[in-house]
């Protein structure tokens, strides 16, 4: 540490700190103290304090759609993790395989789904899932005939399994590379002697490879899991939180970012409460730093990673 | 400036109290700076034409074309004013957070049905000083003069009246094979899909609250009751809804806005259920030759489908810099010449009644056409209530259609839904 | 290239698992011994997964890249085209001259650059006093910093709506810059701090020794020595930005020609008006995915030092 005067301390944390007190702690505060008022499109003139009003209604109100929005959200984090996972370790364990001839090549393009704008291949596999004029289902009927269709986003699980496989097409890559970098950092004399030992691969697999990828793994899945719940972008541009399953409940990809934002900027929002949808907000950032700290007390650096892999969430 | 005032005030600490008293102070000085604007411009006697009025609107396409031209000519005229036309998607849900923040258009130009609450959320502002209602009487047909008042206050002007009618492909349809009764519709779906295999007899959006009207009114449903209460588990209403899902088999799957009116301007789908903004882009360049046709006949009641009929309407909002100005314009531009220039260029029924009557505008068979299904219809309801429909229904309809839920039981939840939703509005 | 990465990203933690693999390796020495590691019935298993896997991976591209080579074909179409019929350059034609693609694309690089700039001017000095000083409250911020990673810009719509109604900054590219900039600024932050706590400290403790200020310790030491981390911080913010859909719909409003937006909401009306058919928009998409997919290969050599060193410190 250096000693300094109090003076130049000040000086040099002061540009951040008042950026950050504009841009980051305003905005939160301000939503903190929205959701305690019953703040909505027809009463922005006369708005008032209404204490923990929201939150009862949020968390304690029986047709509240907290809950399972929450749990729809979860089981996609929990879905999508587990494919990451299967996916990404068979992708490097087969870019791994020195047998395997043209390595370079195969890595190109593996990886290249994580260089596309997801924004834009988000679009894409909109239309890729078409019903009626899609071309995965268009290839479909050249194999079973002109009457199949498979119902990709119209059918409530199916548009699940949508937009698992669009996110773990968006998201494997990140997965091949860490684990990739990880078995390549197992040194070869190891490989070497289990081969002696008369080790089958998957006992290989299952003793040395595994546990010497898992560390690097950990903070990737816990990463890929905070990312994944509060994913807005590829989901909303295909389904927009659809397909509806009922007038009264959440659509069936409606999750906590989507539900959020349909319900202030959705298409026909009759009366946006404002100040109920801040109270949401701040549950869920609750959570969100509950888990941050979770992570960063599992000895991650999730920071650092995030940037890595949010450049192309 | 602002950015530094804001920072100064909001360093000394992390206080929740001075970050709100910051936005309070710059709200009212917003408020204040917005009053100021309106109070010195309301000298009506001279109208100052100058400065730029920002016109929000869902046009599109060659519509769109045929309503710049009469902006263009009002700026030729005054070279000092500057209209800007700014397309948007949801209208009233982005200028009601704009507008409240102080940045909103000057004109809104949207359908009469959100008149209701964009007049009680103070987003649209009455105009009663430049444009009485006796004007409004005067200059346009009864319907649309009626759809601008609101609370005994005029709000702004019509432009079109608008509804949706059976617009068929000459080449692919004649005449006298037009379906004239709903039994007929469906029989022809089949029918034509049979023969033309990958190719639609009919189709509409069939998950949109505002295409399927016709069908739930003409069977003598309605959304919502004239004092506000959600009006969907009704036996009419089930039997449009399963009138509707009888043709699952004979449209597409993902029957879009976009996939829909493709499929038509392709010359995949025989006849449309459509407005008159979609006129000008089938008939330009003579692709297409539409013919028109009212709705069916109901056999259940044996009254014609009946559609809701819109008044297409131009507000003055409440971040207007210069109402007399804004009122001027919505005067020119509703004028009898204008309003006959855009007829001939879009097909829409002109809302000026002596632009209407004009023969020169009756012979033309598009507004002709839009004209006979009008006298059918029935006018959007402007009970601020009618906003907490539109989502239920259409949730309702998209269940149905993708097949999660039975007729009944998507009617119930979408009654549910929408009585929340009232109760949410009136709270 | 890419692969690299993580093996000097990572490597720390597999090695405090070495020995117990070590172990756990050698407790299989006196099993018997099975078959070879891989046979090659195995080999053509990876190449088979190998291949469906590059189907999976390229089916997106490839459909796009043809359809947008296809012609003015119709937008819905029952037939399924696989191969264009008549190869042609018409969609990126009528793409380039009807929407402003390049504005898009310009747009977006300047709010991507902007937020990037200021996230790295406003943390940088930040970051130099939480890594060098110590001080009442560092601890707190700290804490506060990664609280603050936890928060998604998108959960305060309304108050960043009222923030920028405010600043005179709604519609306006730099209101976008400015909201982007929150994350920025914590990432770059807490990224730089990373690294400069794993920089060695006597060379500055002999400068202010010698009489140098801090600041000069700070911009002539500290600075040039950081120019990796800060290099990775300014990419990892400029890629954050570039694919946000919802808080740019809520900023931005298209104009007449919507040579306003950034490239994700002018494809995305591309797409949602019904007018323009499939192709046009597939060329769109090549066309401004094309210096993206470039500037991203050209990124990840940089990925790994950055990250690597920045890494190395705790």
């Amino acid at each position: 540490m250096l000693r300094v005067k109090r003076r130049t301390i000040v000086a040099f944390l002061l540009p951040m700190l008042v950026m950050m007190a504009v841009i980051n702690l305003w905005p939160i505060l301000y939503t903190l103290y929205l959701s305690t008022t019953n703040y909505s499109e027809f009463n922005s003139d006369n708005y008032r304090f209404i204490g923990l009003e929201n939150y009862r209604q949020l968390l304690f109100s029986l047709d509240s759609d907290f809950f399972p929005v929450l749990w729809q959200t979860l089981l996609y984090v929990v879905v999508c993790l587990v494919c990451f996972l299967i996916v990404g370790m068979l992708t490097a364990l087969a870019l791994n395989n020195p047998r395997i001839k043209g390595l370079p090549f195969w890595r190109v393009i593996l990886l290249l789904p994580w260089a596309a704008p997801s924004g834009i291949t988000a679009l894409i596999w909109k239309f890729l899932f078409q019903y009626d004029f899609g071309p995965l289902n268009q290839i479909g009927r050249l194999f079973f005939g002109q009457q199949f269709g498979i119902p990709w986003l119209l059918n409530p699980t199916l548009a699940f399994i949508a937009v698992v496989i669009v996110n773990v097409w968006l998201s494997y890559p990140f997965f091949t590379v860490v684990i990739l970098g990880a078995l390549q950092s197992i040194p070869g004399e190891l490989r070497e002697a289990a081969r002696i030992d008369g080790a089958g691969p998957w006992q290989y697999f299952r003793h040395v490879t595994l546990p010497l990828v898992t560390p690097a793994l950990i903070p990737a899945a816990i990463l890929s899991a905070i990312t994944t719940f509060q994913m807005f972008n590829t989901v909303f541009l295909i389904t927009q939180g659809g397909p509806v399953v009922s007038a009264l409940k959440p659509g069936a990809t409606e999750f906590v970012m989507i539900y959020m934002y349909n319900r202030i900027l959705g298409a026909s929002v009759a009366n946006p409460h404002y100040g109920f949808i801040a109270a949401f907000s701040i549950t869920l950032f609750a959570l969100l730093a509950a888990l941050t700290y979770l992570g960063s007390g599992l000895g991650t650096r999730l920071p650092e990673l995030s940037g890595f892999r949010e450049a192309r969430t | 400036m602002m950015q530094k005032k804001l920072i100064a005030l909001r360093t000394p600490g992390s206080r929740p109290l001075l970050a709100l008293m910051t936005v309070i102070v710059i709200m009212l000085m917003l408020l204040l700076a917005a009053c100021g604007s309106a109070s010195s411009s309301n000298n009506s006697g001279s109208i100052d034409y100058s400065g730029t009025i920002v016109i929000w609107h869902g046009w599109q396409g060659a519509y769109l074309q045929a309503k710049q031209a009469i902006f263009n000519e009002y700026m030729h005229l005054h070279p000092k004013v500057k209209i800007v036309l700014v397309h948007q998607d949801n209208i009233a849900s982005k200028a009601a957070t704009a507008v409240k923040a102080g940045n909103g258009p000057d004109i809104i130009a949207f359908t009469d049905d959100n008149l209701g609450s964009l007049a009680l959320g103070h987003i649209v502002v009455p105009l009663d000083q430049y444009i009485s209602q006796d004007d409004l009487n005067q200059t346009y047909s009864p319907a649309a003069a009626s759809a601008l008042v609101f609370n005994g206050h005029v709000y702004g002007v019509p432009e079109a009246v608008e509804a949706i009618t059976l617009m068929y492909n000459k080449s692919l349809v004649s005449a006298d094979q037009l379906p004239k009764t709903t039994d007929d519709l469906l029989a022809f779906a089949k029918r034509y899909q049979q023969t033309h295999p990958g190719q639609y007899g009919v189709v509409w959006p069939t998950e949109d609250a505002y295409f399927n009207a016709p069908w739930f009114y003409g069977f003598g449903a309605q959304y919502v009751t004239p004092d506000g209460k959600a009006h969907l588990d009704t036996p009419q209403a089930l039997q449009a809804m399963e009138y509707i899902a009888s043709f699952r088999p004979y449209l597409p799957k993902q029957p879009t806005y976009d996939v829909v009116s493709s499929l038509f301007a392709e010359g995949k789908a025989a006849i449309i259920i459509n407005g008159p903004w979609s006129y000008a882009d089938y008939a330009s360049g003579g692709k297409i030759n539409i013919g028109f046709a009212t709705l069916p006949i109901v056999n259940a009641t044996g009254t014609p489908a009946k559609p809701f009929v819109g008044v297409k309407s131009l507000w003055m909002a409440k971040t207007a810099k210069n109402p007399a100005l804004v009122a001027d314009l919505m005067k020119f531009y509703t004028n009898k010449a204008n309003q006959i220039a855009m007829s001939r260029a879009d097909g829409e029924i002109p809302a000026n009644s002596s632009a209407a009557d004009d023969p020169a505008i009756q012979a033309l068979p598009a507004v002709a056409g839009y004209a006979a299904q009008v006298k059918l219809g029935l006018a959007l309801p402007n009970t601020p209530y009618m906003s907490a429909l539109w989502t239920p229904v259409q949730n309702a309809l998209t269940a149905v259609w993708n097949g999660t839920q039975t007729p009944a039981k998507a009617l119930s939840d979408a009654q549910a839904a929408a009585t929340k939703g009232i109760a949410q509005i009136s709270s | 290239m890419s692969q690299k990465l993580p093996t000097a990203a990572l490597e720390k933690q597999p090695a405090a698992f070495r020995t117990p693999a070590r172990e756990r390796a050698k407790r299989l020495q006196g099993r018997r011994a099975v078959a070879g590691l891989g046979t090659r019935l195995g080999l053509v298993g990876v190449y088979a997964f190998l291949v469906v896997m590059t189907i999976f991976a390229l089916f997106p591209f490839y459909y796009v890249v043809q359809a947008s080579f296809a012609g003015a074909q119709n937008l819905y179409t029952t037939d399924l085209h696989l191969f264009p019929a008549h190869f042609t350059f018409a969609n990126y034609l009528t793409a380039f001259t009807q929407e402003p693609l390049l504005n898009w694309i310009g747009n977006t690089l300047l709010v991507c650059g902007l937020t990037a700039l200021c996230g790295l001017v406003c943390s940088t000095s930040g970051a130099y006093a939480l890594a060098r000083f110590r001080f009442a409250g560092r601890e707190l911020t700290l804490r506060a910093l990664l609280t603050l990673q936890a928060f998604p810009g998108l959960l305060a719509l309304t108050a960043y709506y009222l923030l920028l109604n405010a600043l005179h900054l709604l519609n306006n590219l730099l209101g976008l810059v400015l909201i982007y900039s929150a994350g920025a600024i914590v990432f770059c932050c807490w990224n730089t701090k990373t690294y400069l706590d794993a920089l060695p400290i006597e060379l500055e403790q002999a400068a202010l020794v010698d009489g140098a200020t801090p600041f000069q310790a700070f911009w002539h030491i500290v600075l040039p020595l950081a120019t990796p981390a800060l290099a990775v911080a300014a990419l990892f913010t400029f890629m954050t930005g570039w694919n946000e859909f919802a808080l740019a719909n809520l900023v931005l409003n298209a104009n007449a020609n919507g040579s306003n937006l950034t490239f994700i909401l002018g494809l995305y009306s591309l797409q949602s008006d019904f007018r323009t058919p499939w192709g046009i928009f597939a060329a769109a998409s090549v066309i401004v995915s094309l210096p993206l997919m470039v500037i991203f290969f050209f990124a990840q050599r940089y990925f790994r030092s950055g990250l690597a060193q920045g890494g190395l410190a705790n």
